[in-house]
């Protein structure tokens, strides 16, 4: 059995001269799934909430409170931004347990095009809270001899998120494939029941590293946020 | 290793717009959700604490009426008890002064009774006396004790002052005796009269068995007692004032 490269993606269809790839189809599916449970939810909310909508309450509320720790500001502004990466994030990378999908983070161009995300939202946040001039005089800190180093960060931070992301996903799923092709149906079960640990894991982590990122250039004085750990 | 543009764009975008549907459908419906029922919870505890304040204002309003209240109970239970208590001093003075007028009362009505019962008793003694005296008289013979009792009222009439024996003199007579004369004896008792009393009227001669022995002289205007009745009465009345001024 032939295993296909991880780097290599396979187009679908065009749409005049745009290539729709597999993730990108996966992608529509994911967001068709959460729009739609989300709409299911929340379009008859009450003050007594059932089941769906406490466990929709739960969630944003807790990525809320994450966010509140981690940023000390006002989470709605960030909200959007950071609910959204983990949510996606979560659904996309255990789609990889269902037959025959390949989760879109498993591909270079996702990850990328999240830490692209990342990176400009770094900036624009920045910018807003800071100024421009306040936010180019960031780098600057401690000392103007840092400068060089606090720009190559800028960019290696969202290089590190993307690669991470990447590398991990795309290690899961390609083992997976590995074992299936070599060990039949039942032998990759615990490898993907890790798969959805690793999975969680990784979009916690995108999300707290994408918070302490934002979180630092939107920061006045020197009080960086907490770091999380990877 | 090729990236492709494509789809990093359109991944990117996908993000994007992702971020926006579920802004819309997520986020925004959840946190106002959220923030109602903590508007709404605020709001309960609110009005529960308004409502605490409340019934805690009502307490202290109940309890001050409750310890005014208490208080003019015990005003008053003061005010009855000072009441209760004059009017049963008022009453027991009452009761004092109905039982020392009972009692003095009993006392005037037992003394009357007392005197009445010493009076019948003495009146009883008397008659007893008299007639005991009488059964000793019959033993006598009429004439001794008649003619000694006839000379001591002889004695009687000489002793009394001028002006009475005058007095005594002129007025008609009636010599009362305890049992009938005979005429003999009238006579010989009209000549003694008559030379004590010279110038007198003839008497007149009556009977009283009452007066057990001697003989008496009643007139308009004086009397002359010289029998054993009136010699009684007057040991009796004498005993009887000696009994009053041993009580007294």
């Amino acid at each position: 059995m032939k295993i296909a490269s991880p780097l290599e993606q396979h187009v679908l269809f065009t749409l005049g001269p745009v290539p729709v790839t597999q993730p990108v189809v996966t992608t529509w599916a994911i967001m068709a799934a959460l729009v739609l449970g989300c709409w299911a939810v929340t379009r008859r909310l009450t003050r007594e909430p059932g089941k769906p909508q406490a466990l929709m309450e739960l969630v944003v509320d807790t990525i809320a409170g994450q966010v509140r720790e981690t940023m000390r500001g006002d989470p709605d502004r960030y909200l959007p931004l950071i609910g959204t990466l983990f949510l996606f994030l979560l659904v996309a990378n255990w789609s990889s347990l269902i037959p025959g999908v390949e989760p879109p983070t498993a591909t270079i161009e996702t990850d990328a095009a999240l830490a692209l995300i990342v990176f400009v939202a770094m900036i624009w946040f920045g910018i807003r809270a800071r100024g421009a001039r306040g936010y180019l005089k960031s780098f600057t800190q401690p000392t103007i001899f840092m400068a060089p180093i606090n720009v190559v960060e800028l960019f290696t931070r969202s290089f590190s998120l993307m690669v991470r992301l990447f590398g991990n996903v795309m290690s899961g799923a390609f083992m997976i494939g590995v074992v299936l092709s070599l060990a039949g149906l039942l032998v990759p079960i615990p490898l993907m029941a890790l798969e959805m640990l690793t999975g969680a894991v990784q979009a916690y982590i995108f999300a707290a590293l994408a918070m302490v990122f934002i979180g630092s250039a939107v920061s006045e004085a020197n009080s960086s946020p907490r770091e999380a750990s990877t | 290793m090729r990236i492709d543009w494509w789809t990093l764009a359109l991944q990117a975008i996908n993000v994007l717009i992702l971020i926006w549907l579920l802004t819309r459908f997520l986020y925004r419906p959840v946190m106002r959700a959220i923030a109602d029922r903590q508007a709404a919870a605020t709001k309960l505890l609110a009005d529960a604490a308004a409502a605490k304040q409340a019934a805690t204002e009502t307490q202290a309003k109940l309890e001050a009426q409750d310890h005014a209240f208490a208080a003019e109970a015990d005003k008053r239970r003061t005010a009855l008890h000072s009441e209760l208590d004059a009017e049963r001093a008022t009453m027991l003075a009452k009761a004092k002064a109905d039982g020392d007028a009972l009692i003095a009362d009993a006392r005037k009505t037992a003394a009357a009774d007392q005197a009445r019962l010493e009076a019948t008793l003495q009146a009883k003694a008397g008659d007893l006396a008299g007639r005991m005296t009488a059964k000793l008289l019959e033993r006598l013979p009429p004439a001794v004790t008649t003619d000694a009792l006839f000379a001591a009222l002889i004695d009687l009439i000489r002793a009394l002052p001028e002006d009475e024996r005058k007095t005594l003199s002129r007025e008609p007579l009636t010599v009362v005796t305890p049992a009938v004369l005979d005429a003999q004896a009238r006579a010989r008792y009209t000549k003694g009269l008559e030379a004590n009393l010279p110038g007198m009227p003839k008497p007149h001669f009556a009977v009283d068995p009452a007066l057990i022995a001697g003989f008496e002289l009643w007139g308009p205007h004086a009397l002359v007692h010289n029998s054993w009745r009136a010699d009684l009465d007057r040991l009796l009345a004498a005993l009887k004032e000696g009994d009053h001024a041993e009580r007294r």
